[in-house]
């Protein structure tokens, strides 16, 4: 890594920590912007209300409760819950959600770019045949259809019309209750790195040291993965940052549709019930998740390529 | 409040027809029972917790003086015996020998803390120790803050003796220590605890016929019997797992594979499990209505609001849209809630009160009002909302309003759509709002539950529409100090049909739910009011 | 080494690499852009079937729920739940209301929030772009910062934070919706901008003494226009998206409102029981989304045969 490299960096993240800081500033202030207060109960009287309020600091004024969520943040206090489970630590309670979607992110991340490699590949090797037909169009339709489509789809095939795999998520079976909403999720994926694979192998397969590499009498297999598959797949890294970024959104989806207790559902529940701290945080997270996906893909892609010049144009 | 019959609560026994059936087969101790709940539960610290999935976790792990028998009558529970004072003021419980899950003793201060606490933290149900509860001595003081907790009526004079002054005599008494808000916290545990008490299983204590020993936040909770249990011989099954906050159409398809036992469902599934044999109706206690904002000129003519109420077909509603088990209201008190001394249900005394005061489902009728209305207004048409919250799960109910008042000639009404917290937060209290689509949830099995709402002085606090009327004003305080159960039960009566001669609130259904109890199931125990579902007696063969 | 001194070489043993005709000038018929493109359209199918399919729902969906004699919002109890049938050529929902009529008014509510969404889209995104693009320097800098801290939250917790804080409505979920979609646009400006203004052109015009308005809006626009409109097209499957998303969580439009993500979340209760009520919206969005992708992919490379697939 060189000098540049280090500087570019470095700059980088001190964009992402400024932003941070607005993106946090922007969300609380318009959480406050937001009616009512986290104590909804009919049933709660006004002394009570202000006891509740005194209690967790919400009767200071704006500027200082900011103050004080910042400086808790930074010891890593998010605060806890008001409404969704009372008194409960939100990292303990974000950080439950946010596990499971991870792990699904993940899992969609790695079968879908497995089956979209293998797609792209079998379809440049058989160029122009139906077999490069049938993966364009599965492209196609992946990358046009939202996952939450594919979800419900899912859901009443695989659930409810064969009753192959639970349709809802349960912590007693978090393997087979994920294969709907992976599956689901992983369709994207597919389709985005079937297709850049394909581009990337023809454009590979058809270039000079390809053909001298053919020339020069190997087999087929080696020719392949030794050789055009490793100069092809490099690329794909690129396209990580995007799907990644997609899947992210796509769970927020898919998790309402499978009752997966991740941070999208938690997202949203906190929005409903008026659960600032959680809103907050689940709001951040995101952000910070976002930042640090673009910001990595950024730098690995610069590592991978080079030529690439850093930091000019967008 | 100066004396209140005792009244007995409306209880269901969801065993019903499945008895018989589980009769014939032995049932198995070391059954696993699951079941759904279509919620998330939102504290299990017992003096904080407000909805009915926590309160049913909170009374299977711990156990109040009083409980719930296997017929879903009041019985002692922690209580040994109790001893009442000829002014039914003052109640002096000796406990029973019982331990918490860590080996040490429940005592009498367990109680006295944790009623405390209720105050001191500022829980929602901190009333239901005031003036509108059990009134306990110096509790109202305390909430409001003019005394310390430590002055509240509530003391434990041995470890096994726990005394409670009263200020006023309650007749619900009983009833109200059956709430889990009057449940005992061990306090040495809980002060170690601090903040985190309750967050987690290993910051619980337990005392009850179950232990909880998994909770996956918002997926599921295992309760598992309690094997130190003072009663242990009740529990019959080895656990009792309940998923938390599930789809109703994906529990539906596990009650199909056998992998529940139970579980509500919604509408949208009745057309298909109508004929399971394990469907069922039960009655969740909720009352729907429309608070009427009487500042609103319009809706302050007594015509109008007849009007509108005759234009709500609520058989169609609750037979053919909601299909829940859900019917039609008769008045501002729900069936089922509570009893009068004559033994007969409080609502069905009442008669059904909208078809007496002729603002019951009649199309033309509901037209003739309008016209009146309208020409008493001098107006040609009036212009409306009807306020409503997307996340209450009666978009159904708003849907059918905004057609059935828009059938009416010279109604034009737009619904307004937010979320309930802003609801009642913003719109409600602010007085924002011209028809509101709201619902009440009784806190204890008497017709006051509803009808204190909407007294004058009520004003600022539940009575959004800003009703008033002297007359019922009177009677209400009339039943207050009424000592003779009969003629408190009159003055109600009256009043409960003042309020639909006035037309001060629109009611519209009591909220039914559909249900599927696989037959092996038994002994599961359903309340309308307070903690829903009871899974000590629960059975599986 | 040696081997080769054996072979001889023949007069036609090679032949030219190039096809001579090369070198000869071939003067082609001078084509209108828009024929150009045109033709190029055509050639691509899925771009063409994808248009088909566009210009077929959008006329359903002015149509159809003017034509029909039921209203999207009539309760008719007693025809509820109703599987697709002559009468009710998509079925009906629970409240006995016409799918058919519901899902093309339905169809057409998205259509207007994704074309609103997009107008105002490339307005805010254009104007904005090419202000910072233009003058470049100080107010560059600080409206790139904005737009990265904008670009830094995903527009799923932007758009729901909104709808949450704002009252939900038509007009509500189009501005939420300008709220996210128009960085794409201003980014892609920006770029237009700094390339084209320090192309010679430019610097003519500016030598005449045109102002900078005049050189934004008569110089530069006119030469990124063709991008702009590829760009609205491949956004506005992604407004779609958003808009039925927002209903499909519950925050979107309200009853007795339909629109595709309303219909769908409204089936999505039913799937079990009438599978049919969830699946004909979710076919049409799926479709829409389908065509406005082929259609937008086929629009770039008519425009722009040189513009490297994404």
């Amino acid at each position: 890594m060189n000098k540049g490299m280090m500087k570019y960096i470095g700059k980088r993240l001190a964009i992402s920590a400024a932003t941070l800081f607005v993106i946090i500033l922007v969300l609380f202030l318009m959480l406050k912007l937001m009616p009512g207060t986290p104590f909804n109960d009919e049933k709660l009287t006004e002394a009570q209300l202000a006891v509740l309020m005194a209690k967790y600091g919400l009767d200071k004024p704006i500027m200082v409760q900011f103050w004080n969520y910042l400086r808790n943040m930074l010891t890593g206090d998010f605060g806890v819950s008001y409404v969704i489970n009372k008194n409960m630590n939100i990292s303990q309670l974000v950080g439950s959600a946010m596990g499971i979607s991870f792990r699904l992110g993940v899992m969609a991340t790695i079968l879908g770019t497995v089956i979209g490699i293998l797609l792209g590949i079998v379809a440049a090797l058989n160029k122009n045949t139906w077999i490069d037909s049938v993966s364009t169009i599965i492209s196609v339709i992946g990358v046009s259809i939202p996952s939450f489509v594919f979800a419900l789809l899912l859901v009443y095939l695989l659930g409810a019309r064969w009753r192959l795999f639970p349709t809802q998520y349960s912590s007693s079976k978090p393997f087979t209750s994920s294969i709907i909403p992976v599956i689901a999720l992983s369709m994207s994926v597919i389709a985005n790195v079937a297709r850049f694979t394909r581009t990337e192998m023809i454009s590979v397969l058809g270039s000079d040291y390809m053909i001298l590499a053919k020339a020069k009498g190997l087999d087929q297999r080696t020719l392949i993965f030794k050789h055009a598959l490793r100069n092809s797949l490099i690329p794909v890294i690129t396209i990580l940052g995007p799907i990644m970024v997609n899947i992210m959104t796509g769970t927020m989806v898919v998790e309402k549709i499978c009752g997966i207790p991740g941070l999208g559902k938690l997202l949203i529940s906190s929005i409903q019930q008026n659960d600032y701290n959680v809103t907050l945080a689940c709001s951040f997270l995101y952000a910070v998740m976002y930042i640090i996906i673009v910001l990595v893909i950024d730098v690995l892609y610069g590592i991978i390529d080079p030529r690439i010049r850093l930091g000019k144009g967008d | 409040m100066k004396i209140m019959k005792k009244v007995l609560s409306a209880m269901l026994c969801c065993a019903m027809a499945f008895t018989l059936a589980a009769c014939s087969s032995s049932s198995d101790a070391s059954a696993d029972v699951v079941v759904m709940s279509e919620n998330d539960l939102m504290s299990l610290d017992s003096s904080q917790a407000t909805d009915g999935t926590s309160f049913e976790v909170i009374a299977a792990f711990k156990d109040g003086l009083y409980g719930y028998a296997e017929d879903g009558s009041l019985t002692l529970m922690l209580a040994d015996s109790v001893e009442v004072s000829e002014d039914l003021l003052t109640y002096t419980f000796t406990l029973k020998d019982a331990t918490w899950s860590n080996g040490t003793a429940v005592t009498a201060n367990d109680f006295v803390y944790a009623l405390q606490r209720c105050i001191s933290v500022g829980s929602e149900y901190a009333f239901l120790l005031g003036e509108q509860g059990a009134n306990i001595v110096n509790a109202e003081a305390a909430i409001a803050g003019e005394v310390d907790v430590s002055e509240i009526g509530v003391t434990a004079v041995d470890d096994k003796t726990l005394v409670f002054e009263l200020a006023t005599p309650c007749g619900f008494f009983d009833k109200l220590l059956a709430f889990p808000t009057f449940f005992p916290i061990n306090e040495e545990f809980a002060e170690e605890c601090g903040d985190s008490y309750a967050t987690s299983v290993d910051n619980l204590l337990f005392c009850g016929a179950f232990e909880l020993t998994t909770w996956d936040l918002n997926s599921q909770v295992v309760l598992t019997k309690n094997e130190n249990y003072y009663d242990a011989d009740v529990v019959q099954v080895n656990s009792v797992t309940i998923n938390l906050a599930q789809d109703q159409s994906a529990a539906a398809l596990q009650y199909d594979s056998g992998e529940l036992d139970y579980c509500v469902i919604s509408s949208s599934l009745v057309d298909t499990y109508s004929d399971n044999e394990g469907y069922s109706t039960i009655n969740n206690g909720y009352l729907w209505y429309l608070y009427v904002n009487f500042e609103n000129e319009y809706l302050a003519n007594e015509n109008i609001r007849k009007g509108l109420s005759a234009a709500i077909d609520r058989s169609d509603l609750c037979d053919n849209i909601l299909k829940d088990g859900s019917s039609p209201a008769s008045g501002f008190v729900p069936a089922e809630l509570t009893t009068n001394s004559d033994g007969q249900d409080f609502a069905e005394a009442c008669g059904d009160l909208l078809a007496a005061n002729e603002i019951d489902y009649n199309l033309e009728k509901a037209q003739e009002y309008i016209d009146a209305g309208l020409e008493e207004l001098g107006v040609d048409s009036i212009s409306i909302t009807l306020l409503y919250g997307t996340d209450e799960g009666v978009n159904d109910c708003a849907t059918y309003l905004e057609q059935a008042f828009n059938a009416l000639d010279g109604v034009d009404l737009t619904l307004v759509a937010t979320q309930k917290q802003s609801r009642i937060n913003s719109y409600q209290k602010d007085g924002d709002f011209d028809l509101s689509l709201t619902r009440w949830g009784p806190d204890y099995a008497d017709s006051t539950t509803y009808l204190n709402n909407l007294e004058t002085s009520q004003i600022g606090n539940n009575n959004y529409g800003k009703y008033t009327n002297a007359d019922y004003d009177e009677l209400m305080e009339l039943a207050r100090n009424e000592g003779d159960a009969a003629t408190r039960e009159s003055y109600l009566m009256e009043a409960n049909n003042i309020l639909m001669e006035d037309v001060a609130v629109i009611p519209i259904f009591e909220q039914g739910q559909a249900v599927l109890q696989s037959s092996s199931l038994s002994g599961l125990v359903h309340n309308a009011v307070g903690t829903p579902y009871i899974f000590r007696y629960v059975t599986k063969s | 080494m040696d081997e080769l001194k054996d072979i001889e070489f023949l007069p036609d043993d090679f032949e030219f690499v190039h096809n001579q005709d090369i070198m000869k000038d071939e003067v082609m018929p001078d084509v209108p852009f828009w024929l150009d493109v045109w033709r190029r359209f055509k050639k691509n199918k899925g771009a063409v079937i994808g248009a088909v399919v566009i210009i077929f729902v959008i006329i359903m969906a002015i149509f159809m729920p003017m034509l029909s004699s039921y209203k999207f919002d009539a309760i008719n109890s007693s025809e509820a739940n109703m599987t697709p049938c002559s009468l009710h050529w998509f079925g009906t929902d629970n409240f006995g209301r016409d799918l058919w009529v519901r899902t093309w008014t339905g169809t057409r509510v998205s259509l207007i929030v994704a074309f609103a969404a997009i107008a105002i889209d490339v307005v805010v995104g254009v104007t904005y772009g090419m202000i910072s693009g233009y003058f470049g320097g100080m107010v560059d800098q600080v409206m790139q910062r904005i737009q990265e801290i904008l670009n830094s939250i995903p527009t799923l917790v932007v758009l729901t934070l909104l709808m949450t804080v704002l009252e939900a409505s038509l007009t509500t979920i189009i501005f939420a919706l300008m709220f996210t979609e128009w960085i794409g646009m201003s980014r892609i400006t920006r770029a237009q901008v700094l390339q084209i203004k320090e192309e010679e052109f430019v610097l003519a015009s500016r030598t005449l003494g045109a102002s900078s308005f005049f050189i934004i809006f008569k110089e530069i626009l006119p030469n990124i226009y063709s991008q702009l409109i590829v760009m609205s097209m491949m956004s506005i499957p992604n407004a779609i998206f958003y808009e039925a998303y927002l209903s499909f969580v519950g925050l979107g439009l309200t009853v007795p409102n339909a629109s595709l993500g309303v219909l769908i979340n409204d089936g999505f209760t039913y799937f079990l029981s009438y599978p049919h009520m969830v699946a004909i919206p979710v076919i049409v969005l799926g479709a829409l989304m389908l065509s406005f992708n082929l259609f937008g992919d086929g629009l770039r490379d008519a425009l722009d045969p040189t513009m490297k697939e994404m």
